[in-house]
């Protein structure tokens, strides 16, 4: 009986990494032998020999570097205003509440009320900025988990020890919370990174694009990222077509890859132990 | 005439409504000693929160009475509790050490309080070491993380952090009781020295560190409800060699506690 559930509790971990591993390992054949330097610097073009992702790569960079960064800012304020100034307990569930709930809502709808108010009402076009903000809501549940649990784990007696010494609130979150939890929170954050660089169908929405052949230079001009070019590539019916999208798909992982080890890099270096003391 | 520093009037401490110290009345005088003792549990703790408002702080915690500091309650409207924090230091039962370099945990309370002269905060900082009684230990290591420390030393640390805001009282709430005696010596004995330009109160679970260093002693007692009372207070030999509640001498002759 004991062995039985070993076991399949083993073939519980080992079917999807191995389902994973032969995906990836098939992908990579398909894609490798179409990336070079051509594909990486060339504009998408309806000859498959000869297209590139340059608009796109930067599309993306664009909008997962933008809505991280406003994220981020986002989630810190927040985390910050209910760790150290909300008082009253039901407004800190309450706070909770929405941002599960934020969490919980399809990201098509972000894409429609991004589109409607910002691009519409706001008057920012089907653009960057709209994509860019839009993406920022919709990954904030997960900056605000992550810049809240590295707030949380300083410990009590920290702060306490602070305000013996004469801070203020404020200096307690300038001079202890930030410089203490910084580290954490944005290491802590990367998988809204993540979120940010894979999410395909609230820019859909936006940009309408599967794919442009201009760079994408203002905040203002039309873009397209790459979840919605790999789309576009595999609806096609030639087997080409699946081979770029492959090629596409390892330039993604090999974006966040990037991205990942940046930021153990900056776990690394910067992050202070913490004891609770 | 010796001067009064602290003076309660009827202090009186809630958590959520619940009461857990009740009634302190009692002066704290000048260049001395004072041993808080007494069962755990009986608001010693939250007594010395109330005379730096850092029960302020704790949710649902609610402070009654006067605590005047050199004539002027803290309580009253329109005080600087940050100032008050500066004047009335504290230090914790366990060391609370920032994780920082030991030079910026001594630092830290003069950064918070805008001392901006790096040479002042230097002087300061080495000063508060030295009165301490780390600066030896330490003067080679300053940019090494305070966590490399010993706990003995720790504690010194967290009382020149202190010492470096130049406050007037020190509150310590039961200092050594994660100390070996070797390092508890060594804050008593620190504590001898700074008794001559500062007013102290010492919570202590120890009635021998009480007999060593104390000049008085305030004797903390649960009554029938289990709320804490102050109920003997006076110059330590006295209450400690001959008290007159009878609770007391149960105290210090080991029965109770
Ligand atoms: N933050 C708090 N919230 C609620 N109750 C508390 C808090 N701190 C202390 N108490 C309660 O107050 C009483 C006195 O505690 P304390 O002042 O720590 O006593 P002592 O230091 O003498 O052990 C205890 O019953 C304790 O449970
Ligand atoms: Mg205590």
């Amino acid at each position: 009986m004991d062995r039985t559930v070993k076991y399949a509790s083993l073939a519980t971990l080992i079917i999807p990494i191995a389902i994973l591993t032969i995906f990836f390992i098939q992908v990579f054949i398909d894609g490798s032998k179409h990336i070079d330097l051509g594909f990486i610097l060339g504009s998408p073009s309806y000859d498959p020999g000869e297209t590139g992702i340059l608009p796109v790569i930067i599309g993306s960079i664009y909008i997962v570097g933008l809505s991280s960064i406003i994220s981020f800012l986002l989630g810190l304020g927040l985390s910050i205003y209910i760790v150290e100034f909300v008082e009253n307990e039901r407004i800190r569930d309450l706070v909770y509440f929405v941002i599960d709930m934020l969490a919980g809502v399809p990201s098509v709808v972000y894409g429609l009320v991004g589109l409607g108010f910002i691009g519409y009402v706001l008057g920012a076009g089907r653009s960057i900025l709209t994509g860019a903000i839009t993406m920022s809501f919709l990954i904030l549940p997960l900056t605000v988990v992550a810049t809240l649990e590295a707030f949380r784990s300083i410990p009590e007696s920290l702060k306490m020890t602070a305000y013996s010494l004469g801070a203020s609130r404020q200096e307690v979150v300038t001079n202890l919370l930030i410089p203490l939890g910084l580290s954490r929170a944005l290491t802590g954050s990367i998988l809204a990174v993540a979120r940010a660089l894979g999410e395909a169908a609230p820019i859909l929405v936006i940009s309408g694009l599967l794919f442009t052949k201009t760079i994408p230079l203002s905040l203002f001009d039309e873009f397209t990222v790459l979840p919605l070019y790999i789309f576009n590539l595999v609806t096609r019916p030639q087997p080409i077509y699946r081979e770029l999208a492959s090629a596409v798909i390892i330039v993604l992982i090999a974006i966040f890859m990037l991205v990942s080890i940046t930021s153990i890099y900056f776990r690394l270096r910067y992050s202070y132990r913490l004891y609770e003391v | 005439m010796v001067n009064i520093v602290i003076k309660t009037v009827g202090l009186t401490v809630y958590y959520g409504g619940r009461k857990v110290l009740e009634d302190v009345n009692v002066d704290i005088f000048e260049n001395s000693i004072s041993a808080v003792i007494g069962p755990s549990g009986t608001g010693k703790s939250s007594f010395l929160r109330s005379l730096n408002r850092l029960n302020d702080l704790i949710p649902g915690a609610k402070v009654v009475g006067e605590v005047y500091y050199r004539g002027k309650n803290i309580y009253d409207e329109g005080v600087n509790v940050y100032l008050i924090r500066t004047r009335i230091g504290m230090v914790f039962q366990r060391p609370t050490i920032f994780p920082m370099s030991i030079y910026e945990n001594v630092a830290f309370g003069l950064r918070i309080n805008n001392v901006k002269d790096e040479d002042v905060i230097y002087k300061r900082v080495r000063n508060a070491l030295v009165m301490a009684a780390l600066w030896d230990e330490v003067k080679d290591r300053l940019e090494e993380s305070a966590y490399n420390l010993s706990t003995g030393q720790q504690q010194r640390l967290c009382l020149a952090r202190t010492l470096a805001i130049e406050p007037d009282v020190l509150l310590l709430d039961e200092p050594t009781s994660y100390l070996d005696p070797k390092s508890t010596k060594k804050i008593e004995d620190v504590l001898l020295k700074l008794k001559n330009s500062y007013t102290i109160i010492i919570v202590t679970h120890s009635l021998s560190q009480a007999r060593r260093i104390s000049d008085y002693v305030l004797v903390f007692m649960p009554d029938d409800d289990n709320v804490g009372k102050l109920i003997e207070y006076g110059p330590s030999p006295q209450v400690l060699n001959s008290p007159v509640d009878p609770k007391t001498r149960e105290y210090v002759e080991g029965l109770i506690g």
